[in-house]
């Protein structure tokens, strides 16, 4: 960390008037003091024996510090090697080496910070000597590079409702036609090409219902619904995701009715899913690490069309011994379909 | 359809925001019946306005359900046909705002399946009689249980149960309100029963109302009503009436009528008359009284040694009477024991076959019969008795020569031909109305209690077969030959069982048929 530190520090001092146009002057004596404070003696320019340039001699040339010809924080996405090794900025070989520099490596703000503007640094140069011998060195904050993304997984738990039509739902929902359903999901998705991803994952759906049909008697309705899916997503801006999702599932359905009797039955069917939503999340831009981080969270808004098949609602109870033969009528079949949505957290890893 | 609508509608609404939520279960259930036909139970669904049928085979069933014809109607009542081989259902408005709905008595097959006969009754009648051919229904206003702000208490109609057609008419009486409806020639279940008058055959219908009788001949449209008064006195109000063909020396049909606070059994003679403005065929009526004395329970009339009689039973005097209904000379036969009702059988005599009064009262211990071939002629002739030792709750007369007699806890099997009284015991009262004659297999299932039992009345060797749960009612369904016992359950649930042999092994229990099919 500290080589890296020096390293960047370094380049960036050699960099500066060539990569940015910010006006912060180097000899800021607060910032010396901090680089005092973080780096101590160590943060001092470097000893004229160690081949390097003065510490105001940067500030103080004509041309830009040459960066190093081979550096592989160049190359963009890459990470600066934290090598003690990389080649030491001399003045000959800057002319040369500042074209090929391509974009740079460094968060471009840090660079900007430490890199006082050309002129102001030929002015200010035998002052900024002075300043320098006399204060710690301007430390070089942490930068943070851009590493894209190429695939995320999500951890999501929320809740939405599904809206059923037709009548038999209200066997089981005294209230209206829907549902509440919380849902927890876990779901990845790779990089496609541009800003679209592929993936997939794995929820659980839950849901519950109960009424008094007929005035006296009691119905509940229990569902369980593992669902595996599928989502196209597309990503036009950093944080905000438009998806569709295409889910399979079982769907377990337990219900009770108690009518003079109590019945107590399970049923199965197969659940299917089309939604569409979005999904928002914290762009790096605005977390902590920047470009570098690796964890985001947001917000996940579906709705779409919600199928199940039909199960037959056969209530029975147990009988006595030896019963005579005993046939329990159908109900008729449950059939739960119809829009949905759910609002959900998310934390998003990539 | 509806489901495509339902999914059409659906999309309409988001997240169900918008949808408008209606209730379909939240009112208690409505069903009333059962009612048996001789293929099936029916119940009517008032909140759906439906009939439900339920209809046993052998090793199961099918639940029919089936609306009225028409949006608005409502099911007033049910009631099968007299053979039970058909199901009446009159339909009315739901509520006095339909208007347009107009009553309607529909005739069902006994399952349900296959097309109605309708007829147009003009009114939510509450009271329907079947006559003993079957042939004809009477509707009639039975008491003053209505819907209707306003209506017409003798406003009837008289459908034709073998074709399509009702006749609406109100009576043509002295004001007084119908309390009963009466086919006077009742000789035989299943019979016709019309009367030559005149050379008319006339099929005549008696509505009985307080101190007055109007008749109705069911199959001459054109012929005008007969309404009789009896006095202002008011204390001759008919209860029972009783047909008698000509013959026997008795030139016009007679009509009988009796009154329960009479002394006197009022004898119609029903007279070929012309109208006097048309000039269509009819008929008339000259009354004649014929003393009885008081305390005449009930009547009957037999023609012996060709003298036509009419014998009355009189539980004052517990006797038997009978009178010349030509000269209305009388002798009587103590009973010796009490006696309210009485009818007649035949009893084999060798090669002969004789006519046999038979009599009994509620209460007492002793069935009397009584021959009487000769009766006329046989000074001093007693009836004979079969005793029946726990009393006669109620009798049930299962044919010519057996009759059910139900004493609390024990059932006798009364063979009056041989004169044998077989008790049956049980832990619960009997019921002998919920019994049945399949052949030789008396059927019997007593609602309170969860047992079927089968008595072959060749050997009287009973048996039976428990049921999961206490009979509520029981049917026997005999086109279908099943025996059902429904159970106290709301929702639905039944034992049926065979009728020749009833057993766990071949039973079945159907639970929640009425809601099968709710759900859809």
């Amino acid at each position: 960390m500290y080589a890296l530190t020096l390293n960047s520090a370094l380049a960036l001092a050699l960099l500066g008037p060539a990569a940015s146009d910010a006006s912060a002057p180097a000899s800021d004596a607060t910032t010396k003091a901090r680089l005092d404070e973080i780096f101590g003696e160590d943060a001092k320019s470097p000893a004229p024996d160690e081949g390097a340039a003065p510490a105001p001699a940067p500030a103080s040339a004509p041309a830009p510090a040459p960066a190093p010809a081979s550096a592989p924080a160049s190359e963009p996405g890459a990470e600066v090697p934290a090598s003690a090794e990389a080649p030491a900025p001399g003045a000959e070989a800057a002319p040369e080496a500042l074209p090929s520099l391509g974009p740079s490596a460094f968060d471009e703000v840090s660079a900007e910070e430490a890199s006082p503007p050309e002129e102001e640094a030929s002015d200010a140069a035998p002052e900024a000597a002075v300043e320098t011998e006399a204060a710690p060195k301007l430390p070089p904050s942490p930068v943070w590079p851009d590493i894209p993304v190429r695939w995320r997984v999500e951890f999501m738990i929320g809740a939405g409702t599904s809206s059923f039509y037709g009548r038999d739902y209200t066997f089981f929902d005294d209230d209206d036609r829907r549902m509440v359903n919380p849902v927890v999901e876990l779901r990845a998705d790779a990089k496609l090409a541009g800003p679209f991803y592929l993936g997939g994952g794995f929820g659980y759906r839950f849901g519950e219902s109960s009424a008094s049909p007929f005035g006296d008697g009691q119905s509940s309705l229990k569902l369980h619904e593992p669902r595996g899916f599928m989502r196209f997503s597309y990503e036009p801006v950093q944080g905000v995701d438009v998806y569709g999702d295409l889910a399979l599932g079982l769907a377990v359905v337990d219900y009770v009715v108690e009518l003079d009797t109590r019945s107590e039955e399970r049923r199965y069917a197969f659940v299917g899913d089309a939604l569409v939503g979005t999904a928002l999340s914290l762009p790096k831009r605005w977390l902590p690490r920047r470009g570098s981080s690796r964890t985001t969270v947001g917000l996940d808004f579906g709705i779409g069309y919600s199928y199940r098949s039909p199960v037959e609602i056969q209530p029975s109870f147990e009988l006595d011994d030896e019963p005579i033969s005993t046939d329990f009528s159908s109900f008729g079949k449950l059939s739960l379909h119809g829009l949905t949505w759910r609002l959900g957290v998310f934390v998003r890893f990539m | 359809m509806s489901k495509l609508l339902n999914f059409t509608l659906g999309l309409g609404c988001l997240g169900g925001l918008a949808c408008e939520y209606a209730p379909a279960f939240e009112e208690a259930l409505d069903i009333s019946g059962p009612v048996a036909t001789d293929a099936a139970l029916t119940w009517v669904d008032h909140g759906r306005e439906e009939l439900v049928f339920f209809v046993p085979r052998d090793d199961d069933y099918v639940v029919r359900r089936r609306a009225l014809t028409k949006p608005g109607e409502r099911v007033l009542w049910n009631q099968p046909t007299l053979d039970r081989s058909e199901l009446l259902v009159l339909g009315g408005p739901a509520d006095a705002k339909q208007e347009e709905v107009e009553e309607t008595l529909y005739r069902l097959p006994a399952d349900g399946d296959g097309d109605a006969v309708e007829y147009d009754v003009l009114a939510p009648f509450t009271g329907l009689a079947l006559s003993p051919d079957g042939a004809h229904g009477v509707l009639y206003f039975s008491g003053t249980d209505t819907d209707a702000p306003l209506n017409n208490a003798n406003e009837v109609s008289i459908v034709d149960l073998e074709g399509s057609e009702a006749r609406n008419l109100t009576l043509n009486g002295f004001g007084g309100r119908v309390r009963d409806v009466q086919f006077p020639g009742r000789d035989a279940t299943g019979e016709p029963s019309p009367v030559d008058v005149g050379g008319i055959s006339r099929d005549i219908v008696t509505f009985l109302a307080d101190g007055e009788i109007v008749l109705v001949d069911m199959l001459n449209e054109g012929a005008d009503q007969v309404a009789v008064r009896f006095g202002d006195t008011g204390n001759f109000n008919p209860t029972q009436t009783l047909l008698r063909p000509a013959g026997g020396g008795v030139d016009d049909p007679a009509l009988f009528v009796r009154s329960a606070n009479s002394a006197d059994v009022a004898m119609l003679f029903l007279k070929d008359k012309p109208d006097e403005e048309t000039g269509e065929p009819g008929f008339t009526a000259s009354i004649n009284l014929v003393p009885v004395g008081a305390g005449v329970t009930d009547f009957l009339h037999h023609d012996e040694d060709e003298v036509p009689y009419l014998i009355t039973a009189n539980a004052t005097t517990q006797r038997f009477a009978f009178t010349d209904i030509r000269t209305q000379e009388s002798f009587d036969v103590g009973a010796e024991g009490p006696v309210t009702e009485i009818f007649l059988r035949d009893q084999a005599r060798g090669d002969l076959t004789v006519r046999q009064l038979v009599g009994w009262a509620r209460g007492s211990t002793e069935i009397h019969t009584l021959d009487l071939d000769g009766i006329g002629s046989s000074i001093g002739r007693r009836p004979r008795h079969l005793k029946v030792e726990r009393g006669i709750d109620d009798l049930v007369v299962l044919d010519n020569d057996r009759v059910l007699v139900g004493a609390g806890t024990v059932l006798y099997v009364v063979d009056i031909s041989k004169e044998q009284v077989t008790p049956l015991e049980s832990k619960a009262p009997y019921d002998p109305r919920s019994s049945a004659l399949d052949d030789q297999i008396l059927l019997l299932g007593t609602p309170g209690q969860p047992w079927v039992s089968t008595v072959d009345l060749e050997g009287l060797n009973p048996e039976s077969m428990l049921l999961d749960d206490t009979i509520a009612d029981f049917f026997y369904l005999s086109a279908a030959g099943k025996v059902v016992t429904t159970h106290i359950e709301r929702f639905g649930h039944l034992t049926v069982a065979d009728a020749r042999d009833p057993s766990r092994g071949d039973a079945y229990v159907a639970w929640g048929f009425l809601l099968e099919g709710i759900l859809d």
